[in-house]
């Protein structure tokens, strides 16, 4: 048995996953609001005190940026301290939560007082408080923290386990960690630089072009921010969860390092509909993004043999017939399911995510309901349910307590799928006939009233609100399995002397060399990130672009002079 | 833990490893075509280009015009084109204010607009029909109410607009308004100083600071006129209630009055 979790660093660890999904109450709520804004249902600016702006601004900030950095700080800590069998630095942990606590606290509470209702993008010239800036830049370093706390545990283990491969779950989640270290640079550029100093008064005018281009190198980095966590569960959880081993652990170290090289340099098929760039930079950092699908594919195929080898491990036989011996409804193995749906979705967000990359083809699709239908299938589905139940599991782990209502939690998965399902029909048709993303649509499109009523996207809108309603309704359902958990029948508690997370051998143990060492990897990236980005950046430097006036989102005259 | 073992691979991964790559230069090659041979590429953008401030639309032969869009907080300038069936637009598009975004519904035009920048891109109309236009980047408050539209007609041989602001429009605010009272065109000297070549020169204020009068000052006399008194004049022109916009539109008069 492993050692356990340090004492300090659980508490440390409940806290990182308990307060934001505390927090997730009012992202969840204003997620089901807004599908009904959308449809039409809700006809006002506001509801209940929260504006359709600032609601979304809490739904983005929330969920994709404070839920997901959180989660990925303490699954880090909880597999980079048992797989390395040695404490992590309880001082550097300390101060990377309070730091992140206090960020996010000033960003939420900015949001709450309607100051910064400038969406979780925050694109300029719409200005925020300066608070809300600060709390984003603080949240930022605190998250930076946790890598400079692994490494010392790493290099410790180095030392005693000479010639041993270092575990895939701490190649994984460094991964993630150097990811995030290397894509947080130029937007803490842009936030403490330019965006702060500006929304004080202590500078006049902004670079929109600029800004946009150094969110966006940071943007798109995010994304496989929050997959590579996702990706640490289903290489080394789930084919242990689903009764055998992992294929091949050559696939895992490979898909990592690809990750290290193409993360970052790929943020501009954010920005095909731009000025400011040509397009020959826009071509080339398509196809490091369609070189993305190289490790995608390679993951599914793994992660599909893994599950097939547990399957036959099960019992399994046949070509087809294996896929019944999988334990998707099994109570005592509830993870199971979060994981698997996880994945089934993400088989969707996949594709549309290479169509969205497609160049020209984006023209059809940017900036509409097709994008949120896109990113739901993604971070709204493996991430989000890798999120949902490893906290769980962890949570529960750590408290030794069991499971309370394991049907409902083994229900949860199903009914969120077909949720996000319903729901990304709803958008993606929509999308494909224009209906705008970001957009209180029941006030004007939706409205009949209105001389801009589209009849045409009440199909869309209401199938959207449908399926947005389930996924609300299997987020409450989660609440209730979670709270049951945490505050019912304490007598349960397990006699359980350790608690750790199980994790899978491989089946083909591969010794590639080459994918033995992150500094090669590293040097490709930065190397590769500034090839793609050196001369889009400096054309934007050198040009006319400058010295925009900040505005207020709720007013057309500039809060500022013009430089 | 001993060290371990190699156990090799499945020959099957090397398969696996050369479909994903063959699939992704497949895609590859796909959109090389669809951009070189069929021409469908991105918006293309003005580097360091002059920046209207005004939308307008251009001819530049028949069937062959230009529309320039300006978007601002919360509408788009011009809210309504009506060009012939096959025309072919050259559509650019620049922002007054925040981010804003354009779409052409049924088209593959899709724009962003950023303030101090212009993107652009070509469009070609073949069947009549309304096309609508909507703002699909959030811009405050009233992002909702953002949109404009297109209509292509086979009744038409010419491009109409509809939503522009009209050349005479600051003219017209000073006749209404009736500031020609006090302030002439041509150089004389009434009640208020002329607005003839008045722009951009230094006026001695009664309290002895001088100030250049530009976009800001004008503003400022229109909205509090005897805040300042300016040397020479009497204090009293009265409170007018214009519009941003009409103080945009007197101030861009006053700076034609060379």
């Amino acid at each position: 048995m492993k050692t356990e979790l340090q004492p300090p660093l659980q508490k440390i660890v409940l806290l990182e996953l308990l307060v934001p999904l505390a927090l997730l109450i009012f992202g969840a709520y204003h997620g089901v609001l807004q599908v009904l804004y959308r449809a039409g249902v809700i006809r006002a600016t506001s509801f209940l005190g929260i504006e359709y702006y600032q609601g979304l601004t809490l739904h983005g900030v929330i969920n994709a940026i404070v839920l997901t950095t959180f989660f990925a700080v303490a699954l880090g800590q909880v597999l980079v301290s048992q797989e390395l069998e040695s404490p992590i630095s309880i001082a550097g942990s300390t101060l990377s939560l309070v730091l992140m606590l206090l960020g996010a606290v000033m960003a939420a509470t900015m949001i709450f007082l309607g100051k910064a209702t400038v969406l979780y993008t925050f694109y300029p010239p719409l200005k925020a408080h300066p608070i809300f800036y600060a709390g984003l830049a603080i949240f930022v370093v605190g998250s930076w923290i946790p890598l400079y706390t692994f490494i010392p545990v790493y290099l410790r283990w180095r030392k005693s386990h000479p010639g041993q491969k270092t575990p895939l779950a701490v190649v994984g989640m460094f991964t993630a960690f150097i990811v995030w270290q290397i894509c947080t640079l130029p937007v803490a550029y842009e936030v403490l630089v330019m965006l702060l100093p500006w929304s004080l008064g202590w500078t006049s005018g902004i670079n929109v072009v600029l800004s946009r281009t150094l969110f966006w190198f940071f943007g798109h980095a995010l994304v496989y921010f929050w997959l590579l966590p996702i990706y640490v569960l289903y290489y080394t959880m789930l084919p242990r969860l689903a009764g055998g081993k992992l294929f091949s652990d050559f696939a895992g170290r490979f898909t990592f390092m690809m990750f290290i090289v193409l993360s970052t340099p790929l943020g501009l098929h954010h920005q095909f509909a731009d000025p400011g760039i040509s397009s020959a930079w826009k071509g080339m950092q398509m196809v490091l993004t369609l070189m993305v699908a190289i490790p995608s594919l390679l993951t599914a195929f793994t992660i599909a043999a893994s599950l097939e080898y547990g399957a036959r491990q099960n019992g399994g036989t046949g070509l087809f017939v294996w896929w019944k011996k999988l334990p998707y409804f099994c109570t005592d193995n509830w993870l199971f399911s979060y994981l698997f749906c996880g994945l089934a979705i993400f088989l969707f967000g996949g594709v549309t995510g290479l169509i969205n990359a497609s160049y020209s083809m984006n023209n059809v699709v940017h900036n509409t309901a097709w994008i949120p239908a896109h990113f739901h299938l993604t971070v709204g589905g493996p991430i989000f349910l890798g999120i949902l139940g490893m906290s769980l599991y962890l949570i529960t782990g750590i408290l030794k307590r069991p499971v309370l209502s394991p049907k409902l939690a083994v229900a949860i998965p199903y009914l969120w799928m077909g949720g996000t399902f319903i729901f990304s029909t709803g958008l993606f048709l929509g999308g494909l006939r224009g209906e705008p993303r970001r957009t209180n649509l029941g006030l004007t499109y939706l409205n009949p009233a209105s001389p801009s009523y589209r009849p045409d996207w009440w199909i869309s809108t209401h199938i959207g609100a449908v399926g947005g309603c389930i996924m609300g309704l299997a987020i409450l359902m989660y609440f209730i399995v979670l709270v049951r958990s945490l505050v019912g029948a304490t007598s349960l508690a397990l006699e359980r002397e350790t608690f750790s997370v199980p994790l899978s051998e491989p089946y083909h143990n591969e010794n590639v060399p080459a994918l033995r060492n992150f500094t090669p990897w590293i040097t490709a990236a930065i190397l590769l990130i500034v090839v793609a980005y050196a001369v889009p950046i400096t054309d934007i430097v050198k040009s006319n672009y400058k010295g925009a006036p900040g505005y207020a989102p709720d007013n057309p005259v500039a809060i500022e002079k013009a430089p | 833990m001993p060290a371990q073992p190699d156990n090799g691979a499945n020959p099957t991964e090397k398969r696996v490893l050369l479909a994903a790559v063959s699939f992704t230069a497949a895609s590859l090659a796909l959109i090389a075509y669809a951009t070189l041979g069929l021409g469908a590429t991105v918006p293309s953008c003005l580097p360091n280009g002059e920046i209207f401030k005004h939308g307008s639309v251009i001819k530049h032969g028949a069937g062959t015009y230009e529309i320039h869009f300006l978007a601002k907080m919360w509408g788009f300038e011009p809210t309504r084109v009506r060009v012939p069936a096959g025309s072919t637009l050259d559509i650019y598009i620049t922002s007054k204010d925040v981010t804003h975004g354009l779409q052409i519904t049924g088209t593959n035009v899709n724009l962003m607009a950023i303030p101090k920048a212009i993107t652009s891109t070509r469009v070609h109309f073949a069947k009549p029909g309304t096309y609508a236009i909507v703002c699909h980047e959030y811009c405050g408050a009233g992002h909702q109410k953002m949109n404009a539209v297109i209509e292509v007609s086979d009744q038409v041989t010419d491009i109409y607009a509809e939503g522009l602001p009209s050349p005479g429009a600051g003219r017209a605010v000073v006749e209404d308004k009736g500031c020609t009272a006090c302030h002439s065109a041509d150089g004389t000297v009434g009640v208020g100083p002329s607005f003839k070549a008045l722009y951009g020169q230094t006026v001695e204020l009664a309290n002895g600071a001088s100030r250049i009068v530009d976009d800001a000052f004008i503003r400022a006399m229109i909205q509090h006129p005897n805040a300042t008194p300016v040397k020479g004049f009497d204090p009293v022109m009265p409170e007018l209630a214009l519009s941003d916009e009409e103080i945009d539109q007197v101030t861009e008069y006053i700076k034609e009055l060379k």
